[in-house]
């Protein structure tokens, strides 16, 4: 009964404080609006971009940005970041090998617009490097078949190049072997040939000098004929006068008869002459010279031939083999571009991003477990501690303290009017759920269970300190702080799983994220209640154990109340 | 016959001793003054009396109990008022009557019937529904007092029950404090204004620096001091 005056008395002091409840109620409404119109107008595309682009050869795909500026150098588009007229500040050069560089300068100090920033050019980049990757890929298949196809057209150029090889060493091998019998025909005649060379040589000799003799007296009989011709006229012309007629004409007969015999001798020797004039023995042998000579060059050029034959076939050989050692490779080739193919096929990774969850993708309905607990965390906190503060500060305090009233039923009503208006509170924020987000009115259950543990312990905190700092405004600094402190150990600023072990250990015994978490599991992952009972009985404990200091707390406010 | 007695009790805040072996009694049905110089001791005195100060020797009766193992016998028999509002200003006299009312544990039944009386008593008709904070200086004071009469207690402790109020007003708040003595409520009360001591207490203790210098009736302290002595010139004579 006790309790039950306590509680009326305090649901009609907070009751006729309009202030109070207007701010009770309008508040979170409020939070859910502006909250929802942030979030729904959260959008990575507006963020600032500006751009630098020293690289005419690449474009940096913006078309998704809204706010886009270009500079001309990289240190005004700094300035314009570090102003905070930017988020992100895009330098895109080629690094002078042909390779497009992008250098991005992001506003690390908020980690939020960083990670936005991060996702934006990295999607950018990848979906960039994709498609690439993708005409890549298909300029290499139809490279790859261009490729094949050549290698085996070439393959079987060199299959025929090979066979037609291998036919030329065959009759380059028989012409080798006709070469053979030729060079020993050949060699029949030349030898002998050869070996007479020296009695040729010594017969031309003789011959010429014969010549040389035989015209040598040929010129000494013409000589000495036209003397003994002159001698004979002289004689003739002495002896016509010194002779007689008649005897003059047989010594004149006589001598011309002479001369005539000479004549005759000489016309002979004009015709031996003209005979050695031909040449015909000389030009003979001097043939056969130059036939053993033009033989020789023929033996050289037959051996040549002979060499030369023999390197063709050797060669021949040789680039037969290389061409075997060609179709080799190009075979080689081939399967390595089979399985180039195959394998490029295989390792080729391609990531597509699923759903874990099936669940709606409104910003603000995600959003909505984590609005409820900062709301319940903050009003069961700051409510609480002014709700004790204004007790405990007045006189009246005094008067409930000296009553035979057991402290107990004071923490309890206190603590159960605190817990109206939270629920009051949250059922507001149920109905905006169910309203605004469609959430099922099933539910409710485990909200009103987590929503119930959750504030009953930051009730109690709220309680703890309002009794034991009784300033007022160094007692709402500390509940600002507590409230502070369990929304920086949590999600909010970084995400809790990169923390350390033992940070996480005191993260997971925070309320606010046990109550977001259940929240969340429980609104947005619909969750069975099997999932919830850990979290649950985490609460439990905590409550347990804040029930015990609140009592501590009640108790010490009363010896401060008193001294 | 005593109501309340006082047994060498003793207090110290850290060195300093404020309390130096107090003994006195209150008989039953008497206006009971406890004067002082300011931080002689009286407030704590009364804080000991209500059980919000443990004394560091001596013992307390109530009514023939000891109220070290009877503290809660001495809080629903004991109503407490002092200088400031102890009323919750957003509630009505009414409100805060039944809310104290059934924190000692009576039945609304009976509160309303206490009410009833008592702001008839306290000249409070017309003003039961009236929040706290709507009530003039006095009324405020009566207010307190109704509330602390509210569960029908043996003894009224009353600190400085006038303190801010015109000496109309005052001589108003003793009329209805007279009133509630003649119904049997015993009073404990302490002040600054002797002269309303001297005009409405039947006897008085005067403590200073802990210690409890004298008790006695007016009366007894003019026949002592002087007849044509008012009890305000007999205090300052005893503490020079």
């Amino acid at each position: 009964m006790k309790v039950v005056s306590i509680f009326n008395k305090n649901l009609k002091t907070v009751s006729r404080n309009w202030v109070y409840l207007i701010i009770l109620f309008v508040c979170p409404v409020l939070l859910i609006l502006i909250s929802g119109i942030m979030l729904n107008s959260n959008d990575f595309r507006n963020l600032n971009v500006g751009v630098v682009d020293q690289d005419p050869g690449y474009n940096f795909n913006l078309q998704s940005i809204r706010n886009v500026r270009s500079f001309d150098s990289l240190s005004d588009c700094l300035y314009s970041l570090t102003e905070s007229k930017l988020s992100i500040c895009l330098f895109v050069r080629d690094d002078g090998r042909g390779l497009h560089q992008i250098e991005i300068y992001i506003d690390n100090t908020k980690k939020i617009i960083e990670l936005y920033g991060k996702q934006f050019v990295l999607e950018n980049i990848v979906k960039e490097q994709a498609e690439i990757l993708e005409q890549t890929s298909e300029t290499i298949d139809s490279k790859m078949t261009l490729y094949s196809s050549s290698i085996a057209k070439a393959r079987y150029e060199l299959v025929n190049a090979s066979r037609e090889l291998d036919e030329q060493e065959a009759q380059l091998v028989s012409y080798q072997a006709d070469l053979a019998n030729m060079k020993r025909d050949f060699n029949e005649v030349y030898v002998p040939l050869k070996n007479m060379q020296p009695e040729i040589k010594s017969l031309q000799s003789d011959l010429r000098k014969n010549r040389e003799t035989l015209l040598s007296n040929i010129s000494y009989f013409r000589a000495k004929k036209q003397s003994i011709d002159n001698q004979i006229s002289s004689l003739q012309s002495f002896l016509s006068g010194k002779l007689i007629p008649q005897d003059y004409n047989f010594v004149s007969s006589g001598l011309n008869s002479i001369s005539n015999d000479l004549n005759q001798i000489d016309q002979s020797l004009s015709d031996i002459e003209r005979t050695q004039s031909d040449n015909r023995l000389i030009n003979i042998i001097d043939s056969l010279d130059s036939v053993i000579i033009k033989l020789d060059n023929v033996k050289v050029t037959l051996d040549k031939l002979d060499v030369g034959l023999s390197n063709s076939i050797q060669k021949t050989r040789q680039s037969g083999d290389r061409i075997d050692y060609f179709i080799s490779k190009l075979d080689e080739a081939n399967n390595e571009m089979d399985s180039f193919s195959k394998s490029a096929g295989g390792n080729m990774v391609t990531a597509d991003f699923k759903k874990a969850f099936q669940t709606s993708e409104d910003p603000v309905f995600l959003a909505f477990p984590l609005l409820i607990s900062i709301i319940i965390t903050f009003t069961s906190l700051v409510l609480s501690n002014m709700f004790i503060l204004n007790q405990v500060n007045k006189p009246s305090y005094f008067r409930d303290i000296i009553s035979p009233t057991k402290d107990v039923n004071f923490i309890f009503a206190n603590y159960l009017v605190n817990l109206f208006f939270v629920f009051v509170q949250a059922a507001v924020l149920f109905i905006i759920g169910i309203s605004w987000f469609g959430m099922p009115f099933s539910n409710i259950g485990m909200f009103v269970i987590a929503i119930f543990f959750t504030s009953s312990i930051f009730i109690l905190v709220g309680m703890s300190l309002g009794y034991l700092i009784k300033s007022q405004s160094v007692s709402m600094l500390v509940t600002i702080f507590f409230v502070m402190l369990m929304l920086i150990m949590s999600d909010l600023i970084s995400p809790a799983i990169l923390s350390g072990k033992s940070m996480q250990f005191f993260i997971s015994l925070n309320p606010f994220v046990i109550l977001h978490k259940i929240l969340t599991d429980s609104l947005i992952l619909q969750k069975p209640m099997q999932y919830i009972l850990p979290h649950i009985t985490r609460l439990a404990s905590l409550l347990g154990i804040i029930i015990l200091i609140t009592y501590l707390s009640k108790k010490v406010s009363e010896e401060d109340a008193i001294q | 016959m005593d109501l309340l007695e006082f047994r060498s009790i003793k207090k110290r805040f850290r060195k300093k001793e404020v309390l130096v072996d107090i003994s006195f009694n209150i008989k039953q049905g008497e206006i009971f003054g406890l004067v002082g110089k300011s931080g002689c001791g009286k407030s704590t005195l009364l804080k000991i009396l209500i059980g919000m100060v443990k004394e560091d020797g001596g013992s307390i009766l109530f009514d023939n109990h000891d109220t070290h193992k009877r503290l809660n016998y001495l809080r629903e028999n004991t109503g407490f008022a002092t200088q400031d509002n102890m009323l919750f200003e957003e509630l009505t006299i009414k409100e805060n009557s039944f809310y104290f009312g059934e924190l000692y544990g009576i039945k609304r039944i009976d509160i309303k019937q206490r009410f009833s009386e008592l702001i008839k008593l306290m000249g409070l008709v017309g003003f039961e529904d009236t929040q706290i904070n709507n009530l003039s200086g006095g009324m405020v004071k009566r207010a307190n007092i109704l509330v602390s009469l509210i569960h029908g207690p043996k003894l009224l402790v009353l600190d400085e029950p006038t303190v801010g109020l015109d000496p109309l007003l005052r001589s108003t708040l003793w009329s209805y404090i007279k009133k509630i003595n003649k119904d049997g409520t015993t009073v404990l009360v302490t002040s600054h204004l002797l002269d309303e001591i001297e005009e409405n207490c039947d006897r008085v203790a005067i403590l200073n620096n802990g210690k409890v210098i004298s008790v006695a009736s007016i009366v007894q302290y003019k026949e002592k001091y002087g007849k044509n002595k008012t009890f305000g010139q007999v205090f300052r004579e005893m503490l020079e």
